[in-house]
């Protein structure tokens, strides 16, 4: 096998202030090795691709800077991972909290089936917010561009909207608790191109006041709206496992065009095998 | 040949269309029959009640008095032995019932002996009710005798046995309602930073709720029209006593206990508490079903 030589952490803005660091971070689902070794840092107020094929572990990256992989049981990380300063993992620190900091958008739309007023409460609620509830729902709604559409119909049921708004709705309410990084789990593969064209505007806007860290199967949504990538590959042991790895991490223009890794080159070039 | 067969649409073989109609006929009159016996039966009912009806109108609910000597007869306290009875039952076991689901159907136990414990909870359901009113006599009754008022049989003593019969009915139903939830929206609570509690209190539940419902109000008709074990328990006593240590009645454990001896006025009378019975059961169900119907839309 042609194992790639490891590009170091990048960090590629030098003026930016990073947010998160991941320091040889590895991943296992019990015994099982789902992603290796990596090491990256998102410099602040950027939005991060992380493209790569499936079974690369993208995804399971993006669920350990939240710590939402700790759902499924005998999840295991090992390296570091963090947060300005704080260690994610540390003993003296909850994933309950690590949350409201580290705002997630899933796949798949999944409002509440409440009202979307209720829908943006919801976060605020779990989070002890005491300031004006009409307000903050008005605001969220306002940043992911959602309010003109709903703001006569905000006690209606959010399963009511369309998915395209339906995910808008999902990025207000995480917006709502105001976290530092939003991470966006391919948040347009369920959506019609219009919709995705939304939310890409939507994130550009974002990335003002938010971090962005975005897993996408799409390159050209990489290539179109993200200002670092981050390429993962598999690769099979004899026993059959696929474990995932970061294989080059740099400007999302580099990437795109002068890739330094042969296996990035035949990824973005659809010369994939 | 070959050819005309294949440009030819050949029509389907006899045999394969009158199987086809008799298999239509079959499932309509089989779907008719199931409404036609239910009409049946209350039109039945309704009409051998019908001496007492006409004897007795609506006082028939509101009188205490059963007298097959004077034929005088009055259903109110099998009424509101009936109702307290349920209410009771219910009391104890929706709080039990709907705490044991979302124990069960988190991942607080390892999954063999979270797989044990649902088992059990649902073998309550397999335990026949003459079982339970064994239990009560010889078991249940002597213990509540040493630390309560009750004397003998009673209203205490029936409620809880009815609240361990319909526990596994809530229990089970609620479970399978909080895990049919899509974990999407548990993942997206927790993913806005909501504790366990948060996300099961304010999202799993709601979600949940028209299935916890339905199941509450099954386990509830289920209460209403128990009889083996009510009757063994509840005393049997005729008569409106508020005190739940106190004997008292349900309309199903009058009619298990009159049937055998009852003539004349006395077996109308009886239907005419069978339809009252019924009626009661029917008008939680609907109430249940527009309860569900509403939810679902929220």
């Amino acid at each position: 096998m042609n194992k790639p030589t490891f590009a170091p952490e990048v960090a590629p803005s030098p003026n930016g202030e990073i947010v998160i660091k991941a320091d040889n971070v590895s991943v296992f689902y019990g015994d099982f090795l789902a992603v290796r070794d990596v090491c990256l840092e998102i410099p602040k107020h950027k939005i991060v691709a992380f493209i790569g094929p499936s079974g690369c572990g993208k995804s399971t990256m993006l669920r350990c800077f939240n710590r939402m992989n700790e759902l499924i049981p005998g999840t295991k990380v090992e390296g570091k991972i963090t947060f300005y300063e704080t260690d994610l993992y540390g003993s003296d620190v909850d994933a309950i909290s690590v949350r409201r900091k580290i705002g997630m958008v899933f796949q798949k739309p999944n409002p509440f089936p409440k009202s979307i007023y209720n829908n943006i409460a919801y976060g605020a609620w779990v989070n002890h917010y005491q300031g004006d509830m009409d307000e903050l729902v008005e605001r969220s709604l306002r940043r992911a561009f959602l309010w003109d559409e709903v703001k006569d119909i905000l006690y209606q049921s959010g399963l009511d909207l369309s998915g395209g708004q339906q995910q808008r709705l999902c990025i207000a309410r995480a917006i709502a608790i105001e976290p530092e990084i939003l991470l966006m789990d391919e948040p347009c593969s369920a959506l019609d191109p219009i919709s995705t064209k939304n939310i890409e505007d939507l994130m550009q806007e974002l990335k003002q006041r938010y971090t962005i860290i975005i897993v996408t199967h799409n390159m050209q949504q990489a290539a179109r709206i993200s200002d670092l990538t981050a390429f993962f590959n598999v690769e099979t042991n004899d026993k059959g496992d696929k474990t995932g790895y970061l294989v080059e991490y740099a400007a999302t223009k580099s990437i795109f065009e002068t890739p330094q890794q042969q296996a990035t080159l035949d990824y973005v070039s659809g010369r994939f095998s | 040949m070959n050819i005309d067969y294949q440009k030819k649409i050949q029509p389907r073989s006899a045999k394969e269309r009158s199987l086809d109609i008799i298999f239509y006929w079959a499932a309509k009159v089989f779907a008719i029959a199931i409404a036609v016996v239910l009409v049946m039966i209350t039109i039945l009912v309704a009409l051998r009640a019908f001496p007492a009806i006409r004897e007795f109108g609506l006082g028939f609910l509101t009188t205490s008095s059963w007298n097959p000597v004077r034929s005088q007869y009055g259903i109110l306290p099998a009424i509101y032995g009936t109702i307290a009875s349920s209410f009771i039952a219910l009391l104890i076991s929706v709080p039990i019932g709907l705490g044991t689901a979302i124990f069960l159907s988190e991942d607080y136990f390892p999954p063999a002996i979270q797989r044990t414990i649902v088992f059990l909870v649902e073998l309550l359901a397999a335990v026949p009710s003459v079982v339970y009113g064994l239990w009560g006599i010889f078991v249940l009754i002597p213990f509540l005798k040493e630390i309560t008022p009750l004397r003998g049989p009673g209203m205490l003593p029936a409620a809880l046995i009815l609240s361990v019969m319909i526990l596994p009915t809530i229990a089970a139903i609620s479970r399978d309602a909080i895990i049919n939830v899509p974990s999407g929206l548990r993942q997206a609570a927790v993913g806005l930073g909501a504790t366990r509690w948060e996300a099961i209190l304010k999202i799993v539940l709601p979600a949940a709720s028209s299935g916890i419902i339905g199941g509450i109000m099954l386990a509830l008709g289920r209460a209403l029209g128990e009889t083996m074990a009510v009757t063994m328990l509840i005393g049997n006593a005729n008569k409106v006593d508020f005190s739940v240590f106190a004997p008292s009645n349900t309309v199903s454990s009058l009619l298990a206990n009159q049937f055998a001896e009852a003539s004349g006025l006395q077996v109308a009378a009886l239907m005419y508490a069978a339809l009252i019975l019924f009626a009661i059961t029917l008008a939680v169900n609907v109430l249940a079903q527009l309860l569900v119907t509403r939810l679902q839309k929220i």
